[in-house]
Parts: C-alpha cells; structure tokens; sequence
C-alpha cells in the first residue's frame, strides 16, 4: 500500500494503537514484552508488504532466513576463510535472486538483439517486486557487517525479521545498517512526545513534497516525456526543471514519512537527503542525496576495492613516489567509475541509468584527481555560493534528463529537442493555473529547506494539510518503488 | 501519550468535520449519474437499446433518434462499469434489444480513476460502498469538491445532459479543431509498452462477461468503434490500433450476439469538437447513420 492511500490511512494509526497500548503498555509486564512487540512489527511489515502482492512475501522471507543463517555461520565458522566463504554465499545468493528479478530480461533482450534472434521464448517476464533492491542491500550489509565483526550476529530471528521488514523503510529505504536499526530492536521502546510529535511533522512535510510537488510536476512532465519529438526546446527545459523537482519531492518525500513513521513507533532512521540542490558541487551533491545508497556503496564497494587510499604494490614503490601517486589516483579514478556505474545500473535494468551515472562520474572525477571533492564539507551556505550551486544544479538537471527518458534514442530526441530556436519561446503549458500553483509550492519546498526545518505553526500545519486534502486525488506511484 | 493523541485529534478533527459536511453538500448535487440514474430506475423496462461506454458515446450518441434509447455513457466509463452497469439493470429491462458499446484505441487500457469509481459507488451504487474504501466518498478530492459547490452556488447546470442521456455544453458546439489538443490528446492515449497489459487482459475479460450477460438475455452487442480524425489516427502507434481491432473482431466471432462495426472513418472536420469526440450536429448525422446501418442490416 503506497504512503499516500486510503489503506494506509486506516493501517498506520491500528497498526500505531497496538504497538504502543497492547504490545507495550498492556503486557508491560510480561517477560517477552519485548518479542510480542517485535513479533507484532514483523505481522504489520508482512501486512503492509503481502497488500502488493502475497507472493512478494516469499522472496523477502527467503532473504531474511539465509542472512540471519548467514549471520550465525560467520559467527560459528573456525576459520577465517570459512566465515569469508558462508559471507560470499549469502552475497551470491541474494545478489543472485535479485539479478534475476530486476535485470534476467534485460540481458536477455540485449543477447537476442546482439545475436538477431528471437527474444520472447528467453524472456521469464518476472514481475520485480516491490522494494527489492533496497532489503537486498540491507541484507548484505548485515552479513559483511558480521563477517567483519562490526556488529555481533543476532540469534533473535524476530529481531532480525523486524529490522529486514520494518514496513516504512521497507519498500524504498532508507537502506538501513543493522548497526543503527537492529539494536533498536533489541531493546524496549518507550514512546516518546518529542519524538512522535517530531515524526508527525515530518509524515506532512513528506505528504507535502510527493502529493503537491511531485505528483503536480509529474503531470506536466509525463505529457511531455510521453510525446518529446513534437515538443518546443522551451516545453522540454521546463519539463527537465520540473523533473528535477519531481524526483526530488517523490523520493524525499517519501523518506521523510519512512523516517517520521518509524519515529511513532520509537525508531530512529539514518537521514536520507540533505538538502541535495543547495550543493555547491556535484561531490557536496553526493554526499546530500541518497545518502543511504551513497554511503552503502561507498561502505561495501568502494572502500573494498581500495577506495582513494589503496594499498601501492612494492614493485610500483619502487619506481618512486610520483608512479605510486599516479597509481593511487588511477585506482581512485577508477573505483569512482565503478560506484557510480553499479549506481546507475542499481536504479534499473535500462542503458540510460548506466548513462547517467556515467555523466556523474565524468562530474566528479576530476574534482577527485584535482582533490577538491571535500571542498565542501560543512553545511554554512553564503548567498556567495549561489552560482555554484545554480551550476551544480544545471548539471543535475542534465543528468535527469538521462534518468527519466525511456531509452537511448528518447534521450539523444530530448537533448537535440531543447537546442533548437523554440528554446527562446514561452513553453507549451495547458493548465497555467497549475503550474504557477506547483512552482508556488516549490518555492515554499526550498525555502522550508534552505532555513532547515518546519516553522512550528499551528497555520502553515493546516496549510499544508489543506494543500495535501486539495490535490490527493491524483494516483500517483513513488518513483522508487520500480526500482 | 494522551497529550500526543489529543494534539492529533485539535489538528484532524477540523478537517475531518470540514470533509463530512463537505461530503454531506456534494452528494445532494444533482449530477449526469443521478440524472441517469433516476431515469434508469424509472423507465429501463421501457428501453430497447442502451448506449453504455465512455465519452465518445456520451458525446456522440444522440439517443433521441434511434428507437426508444437511452444513453447511459458517462465520460471515462471503462468495461467494467459498462458491465456492472447491465448487472444491475438487464434484470428490469424487459423491452431491451440492442446495447451499443463505444471502442477507441484506448479503451482497452483504461481504468476507472479513484475519483470515477467513488461517482459509481455513490450515485449509481454499482460498487459497495461498505467497507469504506476511498471509492466510498467524494471528499477525498477537495479540489473536485471546492469546485463542484461553488459551480452549484454559482446556478451551473449540474446535470449536463439532455434528457436522454447525451452531453450538453459549450464543448459540443461545433468549432474549429485545436491541433496543439489533437497533439496531447494523442500524448495522452498513447499506451504502447508493459505497463498496460494487466489492464488489457483485465478488459477483455469484462467485455467477454458483458457479452455473455447479452447473450444469456438473446441482445444484441454492438461494438462500434468511433469516429476519429485522420490526424489523431496516424499520430497513435499501429500496434496499439491493430489490437483494438484485433480483440473486437475476436469478439464478434466468439459471441453469437456481438456485432464489431468500424466508423473510425466517418465524418469530417466539421463533425467534431476535438479530435476523437463529435459535435451536436455531428453526433446527429451520425446517429441517424447508426440507426439505420444497425436496426436495417441487423436481424432480430
């Protein structure tokens, strides 16, 4: 059930009533207070994922047995290479069940044109369940986790069932590390007004951004998308801008009720965006978006292959300090590659996600070989540094554009489309009235964001509820959730 | 806890209150689905043909010249509704011969939009209303609500159509074709690609069991694809076209009772208000074309 349904309306607040007035309150006392809530979690998650489609719940199931399996044969193995060994499988695994999933088609549609055959009898035509890509990861991070003694494997199943399948970081993230979320599961929660009223505040700033900023600008942009050839170079800007708005309101917005959700039942989750188009450069971007993703592969992929610190064979300290320097910057350059394109492919089984983390890649790297992509590590914006972040923010647009179109070809169509004459006309809008409303509220959107948090006032609270009850009728899915 | 409860019950209350007596208002606003409605629970045993479908036939089936009729089409009406539509009233309609159902190249991918549906549930009560589901009310859409209240305040015809069924409004007189709407109304309907075959397997199964609910009865089941503009036609993808006519000529040869007739091709530029929808007088050229193609060709 999506965030922003009826279903959901009527699920969080049972499912918020239970949790705190049966399975704390009521039992208080009993021993295995803390097992019945866990237990209740894991029913609501099951409840809330299965509304989907029931047999998704197989697959999530499958992934959470072999990684908590996985954690204890890492735990219990003799030998070093035996825990490297069980660590692996789990990888393969569920990195194998995903592989299918998400891209068996895509490979295959690509063999069978490579090779002029026939593609629909290789085709299995999966249906990619919900979320997958975002509990897989979760998973492995447990089990490297384990193997590399960061965190004691659980040997509560519960537990760990609630921290693999806690519905509202369930199906698009944030990719939670188990150092941060199982142990708030293996031990007592006790409600708390700060908090609850804090995660309510977040529930509607995050209605706020994917009801009436993104679902406004998927109304323009979709039209566009849909027909690009016979569009002004004015429309298609435009609709790249909006885009650019779109992706950021659905996504974030949606991290925000996933973080405001879990902060009813006491949880605390890691922070996903960072106020991403106020960056100064694209490195400050990546370090402000996805954060959960960012740091995942920056954790388990990255920092693996070396990082920007590799170890320098002898033979290349040999040679001197300026071969090792080049070879240290080479691994960096190409590790950053790797990220990046492992990135784009993560979003989805299609050539443009691939291209448009190569374009963030041929961004960043030369800050890292000029050593600049720490430049902007704090978060004291001047209104100095707003060319740098209106250039930073042209990029980002640009690469959207990679994001969104549907294949290669729309997306050569989108770029020869902008630069034409019609660039220097008024685009195309049919409901003018709409669009002003939508760039009103995103507006409203950066200024929120630029000051860092919700004024607390009673009026702009009704506001927004308004502005949420006076365009929920759109039906409108998370981006996210295809991926 | 209390105090959270109660500062989250001073902020829903309000909005809670101002959506029932919002719902309570809207719900005795005269419509096209009480209109139809209210004409359907009083005069079906008197109808021999029945117009179902969606806005083309809304627009363009003037009911008022083909024999004893009533055009129950409604805009964005998709199979299913059509369907139900006939569930409920087939038992009352004992003089009825003919259903015509309207067919255009998106027809197999539609689906009702939540807002339709709760028009259905509510006024037609084709749907259960129980359990409450958000197809149960109108209020969760306050930008329709705000809009529709203040169109009654301000004395607009509500109902918008005439007294047997076909729309009224500005839309049906004739006026010259907006090509940039031609341009999006082909955006808009085009639906090439994975994500709408769940809905077109979904349709076909409803205009099967709609044709069994024909047959059982001995009616005829007229799937009359509309008129078009050339532009629009050559603007939509052939895989798209092809399909349409593929399942509607599979459908005449599966059902005794189905008939597929092909208009896309009647009418010029004079006829319609938008690509895809005729004008008043066009829906009467070409309504009295269809009675006599359907009640002169067909056998009883």
């Amino acid at each position: 059930m999506l965030f922003n349904s009826f279903e959901f309306l009527i699920f969080l607040p049972i499912v918020f009533l239970l949790y705190w007035f049966v399975f704390d309150y009521a039992i208080r006392k009993c021993k295995k207070q803390l097992l019945w809530q866990n237990l209740f979690v894991v029913v609501a998650s099951y409840i809330f994922y299965g509304w989907w489609d029931w047999r998704f719940l197989i697959l999530i199931a499958i992934t959470t047995i072999l990684s908590f399996l996985s954690g204890i044969g890492i735990e219990k193995a003799h030998t070093q290479r035996g825990k490297k060994t069980v660590m692996i499988a789990n990888i393969v695994v569920n990195l194998g069940i995903l592989g299918v999933y998400k891209y068996y088609d895509f490979f295959a549609e690509q063999f069978a044109q490579l090779f002029g055959i026939e593609s629909d009898f290789l085709l299995l035509h999966l249906i990619l369940p919900v979320g997958i890509s975002f509990y897989t990861f979760q998973a492995l991070s447990y089990s490297i986790d384990v193997y590399r003694k960061q965190i004691q494997p659980t040997h509560d199943i519960v537990a760990f069932t609630a921290f693999l399948s806690f519905f509202p970081q369930l199906v698009a993230g944030p990719i939670e590390r188990a150092t941060n979320l199982l142990p708030q599961f293996q031990r007592k929660r006790h409600f708390d007004y700060t908090q609850a009223v804090d995660g309510m505040r977040q529930i509607l700033w995050g209605l706020f951004k994917k009801i009436v900023v993104a679902d406004n600008c998927a109304a323009y942009v979709d039209t566009v998308f849909a027909d690009i050839s016979t569009q002004s170079g004015s429309t298609l800007l435009l609709a790249a801008v909006l885009f650019t708005f779109q992706i950021y309101g659905d996504f974030s917005g949606y991290s925000d009720i996933a973080i405001g959700t879990a902060k009813l039942f006491g949880i605390n989750l890691m922070r996903n965006f960072n106020v991403p188009y106020f960056s100064r450069d694209i490195a400050e971007f990546w370090r402000r978006w996805h954060i959960s993703l960012t740091t995942w592969f920056r954790d388990y992929v990255y920092i693996p292959l070396g990082g920007s610190r590799p170890v320098v064979p002898e033979r290349l300290k040999a040679k001197g300090e300026r071969r090792a320097a080049r070879y240290i910057k080479w691994i960096a350059v190409r590790n950053t590659f790797v990220i990046f394109l492992l990135s784009g492919f993560w979003h989805g089984a299609n050539w443009t996600f691939v291209l448009w983390g190569a374009y963030h890649a041929l961004l960043f790297v030369p800050l890292l070989v000029m050593n600049k992509n720490r430049r902007f590590m704090d978060d004291e914006r001047q209104w100095t540094d707003i060319p740098r972040m209106l250039l930073t923010f042209v990029l980002v647009v640009i690469g959207w554009i990679f994001f969104r179109a549907s294949d290669m070809a729309s997306c050569w169509d989108y770029f020869s489309g902008i630069w034409q004459l019609s660039l220097f006309t008024l685009p195309v809008v049919e409901n003018s009235l709409l669009l002003w409303a939508t760039i009103a509220a995103i507006i409203v959107m950066l200024i929120i964001e630029w000051t860092k948090q919700l004024p607390n006032r009673w009026w702009l609270y009704y506001g927004l509820l308004v502005a949420i009850w006076w365009f929920a009728g759109q039906d409108v899915d998370f981006i996210y959730f295809q991926f | 806890m209390r105090r959270f409860l109660c500062k989250i019950l001073l902020y829903v209350l309000p909005i809670f209150l101002g959506a029932i007596i919002l719902e309570l208002i809207v719900e005795h606003i005269p419509n096209s689905y009480t209109y139809k409605r209210a004409y359907m629970d009083r005069y079906a045993d008197s109808i021999c043909t029945l117009v179902l479908g969606h806005s083309c036939a809304y627009d363009g089936i003037d009911a008022e010249i083909l024999p004893s009729a009533f055009n129950l089409a409604n805009s964005s009406q998709c199979f299913e509704d059509d369907y139900r539509l006939l569930v409920k009233y087939l038992p009352v309609m004992d003089s009825l011969k003919m259903v015509v159902l309207p067919v255009s190249y998106s027809s197999l991918q539609m689906v009702s939009s939540s807002n339709r549906r709760a028009y259905y549930t509510i006024y037609m009560d084709i749907y259960p209303r129980w359990p409450i589901s958000k197809y149960s009310f109108e209020c969760f859409n306050l930008e329709l609500l705000v809009k529709k209240c203040v169109k009654y305040l301000l004395n607009t015809d509500m109902v918008q159509c005439d007294s047997l069924g076909q729309r009224l409004g500005h839309t049906m007189l004739n006026r010259p074709i907006d090509w940039k709407e031609t341009q999006s109304l082909i955006a808009n309907d085009r639906f090439v690609g994975k994500s709408s075959i769940p809905y077109v397997t979904e349709n076909i199964e409803w205009l099967h069991r709609l044709a069994e609910l024909c047959e059982n009865r001995d009616v005829l089941l007229y799937l009359v694809a509309m008129p078009m503009l050339p532009d629009y036609r050559s603007g939509m993808p052939m895989e798209q076209i092809l399909l349409m006519e593929q399942v509607m000529r599979s459908m005449a040869q599966e059902h005794n009772c189905v008939r597929f007739v092909d208009y896309q091709e009647w009418g010029n530029e004079d006829d319609f208000w938008n690509a895809t929808h005729l004008n008043t007088d066009g829906a009467k050229r070409f309504s009295i074309m269809l009675l006599h193609d359907l009640y002169n060709k067909k056998s009883l």
